[in-house]
């Protein structure tokens, strides 16, 4: 069994709510882009990304949370090769939604459920 | 006075989101970009009115209830948007194929490797 790490959840936790947040006012923005603006709604899109080695456990909590976010949505979790599949509703940038997944879920996570590769 | 007008805030903000929500639903062009909008934005608009709740009540009797409420939102909400996200994939038969579809980013456990980034 591991050991609790107290501060490492409540960072986590901190950097979730922010990334809530911020990914609820871009789902805001492409709703009213898509009816209002131009009416072109952005490409929403499949991708695959890959996710650092952490317990089932910590990948599960990995997909729930990109999941809340909103914008994007797991499909699958591929354990063997740690391979996320997710939907995204705008996927004009992807680098961003990488960016975000690494620094504000998976970097809290590894802490907590990491394994050894 | 100053904690009427948060709370007033926070309640707007909370009912302006559920409804820019219910018409993303409407607005989107298909099944996995609306369930989005329905499921997700619940997550941030009613996170803000439980807030404004809390706020309104100062109370702890109540506050533990609010914050039980969005416990439970955290929990069944991605459940919900992954189901009905793996039930629109599986009707439409988007992907055929998952190992298709696009891969970004570097494998960070071998994250040294250069080079490797599509």
């Amino acid at each position: 069994m591991m050991r609790f790490k107290p501060i490492a959840a409540v960072v986590l936790l901190a950097r979730f709510l922010k990334a809530v947040v911020l990914s609820g006012i871009q789902t805001v923005q492409v709703i009213l882009r898509a009816s209002f603006g131009q009416r072109t709604p952005p490409p929403a899109a499949f991708l695959r990304v890959h996710f650092a080695p952490m317990s089932p456990m910590g990948a599960s909590l990995l997909g729930c949370m990109i999941t809340l976010t909103p914008g994007t949505t797991t499909l699958d979790i591929d354990m063997e090769n740690r391979i996320i599949l997710m939907h995204v509703l705008d996927a004009s940038d992807t680098d961003a939604i990488v960016q975000g997944i690494r620094d504000d879920f998976e970097s809290g996570l590894v802490p907590l459920f990491g394994v050894r590769a | 006075m100053m904690l009427d007008a948060l709370v007033s805030v926070f309640l707007l903000a909370g009912g302006v989101l559920l409804l820019i929500a219910a018409w993303g639903v409407v607005a989107l062009p298909d099944a996995l970009s609306r369930q989005h909008a329905a499921t997700k934005a619940g997550t941030f608009a009613l996170a803000m009115v439980c807030i404004g709740a809390m706020l309104f009540a100062l109370d702890w009797a109540w506050s533990w209830r609010i914050l039980l409420i969005l416990g439970f939102l955290l929990a069944t909400l991605p459940v919900a948007s992954h189901l009905l996200a793996r039930a629109a994939v599986r009707e439409s038969n988007l992907v055929p194929d998952a190992s298709q579809v696009r891969l970004i980013g570097d494998d960070p456990a071998q994250a040294s490797k250069p080079g490797s980034r599509t």
